[in-house]
């Protein structure tokens, strides 16, 4: 489903041939041909926007995109996605647009954290103690004492059993789901660190993480940070900061190679789009947001002829 | 092909192989917090103060322990006698926190402090924002024995009363 005149012939057309590229006996769900048709089969990253709210799919036609609705699923794909797209909810729109850029950055800064803050601390304790300020460094020494594994296996240990813990969540039936997070919450908050298993610091470094990582309004890209967490955490063992960096680079340089049908990933940041600024980091008042995504929508950038006239004025 | 394999095989190696190279966990650090050196005759003796941390942590210090514990060393120079205190101490100094360097008395004054201070300009472990002091009257042995009552590190003690002192009593730092 597209608008016809705002969304790209060639995404359209694009859309249409691997669509009848798969072959296959049957598809259960949106995921099979999400896979199908993705750009980059390897990528970690999803190339394919879901969601079941019919106004967020709404916004995205708007915007010249292409739905892909699928019999008996009620997640309807998306392309061409962005990275960006992946960050930003329909409530955004919604709400005072201070508050909702003030909630963006907020959300910026929560994945970067779910993404690296193990792994800063894994580096930072085992490599960079002369980065901490003495009285931090001491208390959380002091913490330390007597844990008997090393910061990385530490720091494994609870992120593990913090994934087994939000999986058996997920598979619960509903009854039981609370009981498995108190026993969760006190067997590993509490108890291991009462029992000197592991420090407190690790047990708020790891809610932290997990916090930051229920920030993200689509799963999709949820998933990635979360796996990703793990090399970077190994990398901050073998090599400190330094693999911390080297790991954050590697990332940056594949989400920079990837394209969503023909679209940068990174965009509108690499490559620079200013006029498309209004609708990324920040959100601009909604009387600003005169234009369409520039790269996805190159056909019918301005939105309504009114706006056309205010613009003309001016 | 193989050949490519073992070249594959060879950098991964190196990679692995240099990985967890100056590693050093928490519990393996004697934060030192002072640094006292004087002159006997020939020979530098250095004094190191470490923080017990579990001693200064609010949770658990109810023991009757000290909360810092000093080391002495004798040697030819500074880097000697550092290095000799691993036969003594458990772990090895760890210098980055470091607040206070103590000289001792005139003797060394009188001889000039160059010397002493050499290695600690030098060594990449030192950061160089601590405070420089020198003893009137007492080895910096004795300076750094003394235990102070509301600051649990006598270092910090040293380091506040001077700043303290500095702005409310007129005493240049």
């Amino acid at each position: 489903m597209y608008i016809n005149g705002i969304a790209s012939d060639k995404i359209v057309a694009e859309v249409l041939a691997r669509l009848d590229r798969i072959n296959i006996d049957g598809i259960l769900e949106s995921g099979y041909i999400e896979d199908f048709i993705q750009d980059s089969k390897n990528s970690m990253f999803p190339t394919v926007y879901n969601s079941e709210r019919p106004d967020v799919i709404a916004g995205e036609l708007l915007d010249g995109k292409v739905a892909i609705l699928v019999d008996g699923t009620p997640f309807v794909l998306v392309v061409p996605a962005l990275f960006t797209s992946f960050l930003q909810s329909a409530e955004d729109y919604y709400q005072h647009w201070m508050i909702s850029s003030l909630i963006r950055i907020l959300r910026f800064f929560g994945i970067s954290l779910a993404l690296v803050a193990p792994s800063l601390y894994v580096a930072i304790t085992t490599f960079h103690q002369e980065m901490l300020p003495t009285p931090m460094l001491i208390s959380i020494a002091s913490q330390r004492e007597g844990v008997p594994f090393p910061a990385v296996v530490e720091a494994l240990i609870m992120e593990i059993a913090f994934e087994v813990l939000r999986e058996a969540g997920l598979r619960m039936p509903r009854t039981i789901g609370p009981a498995v997070s108190i026993v969760g919450t006190l067997v590993i908050g509490q108890a291991a660190v009462d029992a000197g298993v592991v420090s407190a610091v690790m047990v708020i470094i790891v809610a932290l993480t997990a916090i930051c990582s229920f920030l993200f309004p689509a799963y999709g890209l949820s998933n990635t940070i979360r796996v990703l967490r793990f090399p970077l955490m190994i990398l901050a063992a073998m090599f400190g900061l330094f693999g911390v960096m080297f790991g954050i680079m590697v990332i940056i340089l594949h989400l920079c190679s990837i394209r969503s049908f023909g679209v940068p990933y990174l965009s509108p940041f690499a490559p620079l789009v200013l006029q498309d600024q209004k609708d990324a980091f920040v959100l601009f008042p909604r009387r600003k947001l005169l234009t369409r995504p520039r790269l996805v929508n190159q056909k019918n950038i301005v939105r309504g002829h009114n706006y056309i006239n205010v613009k003309n004025r001016k | 092909m193989a050949k490519l394999n073992w070249i594959c095989l060879l950098c991964i190696l190196t990679i692995l192989l240099s990985g967890c190279w100056s590693k050093r966990e928490l519990n393996e650090l004697a934060i030192v917090v002072a640094l006292g050196i004087d002159k006997i005759d020939e020979d530098y003796e250095i004094t190191v103060q470490i923080v017990d941390p579990g001693e200064i942590s609010m949770r658990q210090a109810s023991t009757q322990r000290s909360p810092v514990v000093s080391y002495h060393s004798r040697g030819e120079t500074i880097f000697e006698a550092i290095r000799k205190m691993t036969t003594i101490a458990a772990r090895k100094p760890y210098f980055a926190h470091l607040q206070v360097v103590v000289l001792g008395g005139e003797d060394l004054a009188e001889e000039g402090i160059s010397d002493a201070l050499d290695l600690i300009v030098r060594d990449h472990e030192f950061r160089k924002d601590f405070d420089v002091i020198m003893s009137h009257e007492a080895t910096a042995k004795e300076v750094l024995n003394v235990l102070t009552p509301i600051e649990k590190v006598p270092a910090n003690k040293l380091l506040n009363s001077l700043d303290v002192s500095e702005k409310a009593w007129g005493a240049p730092q």
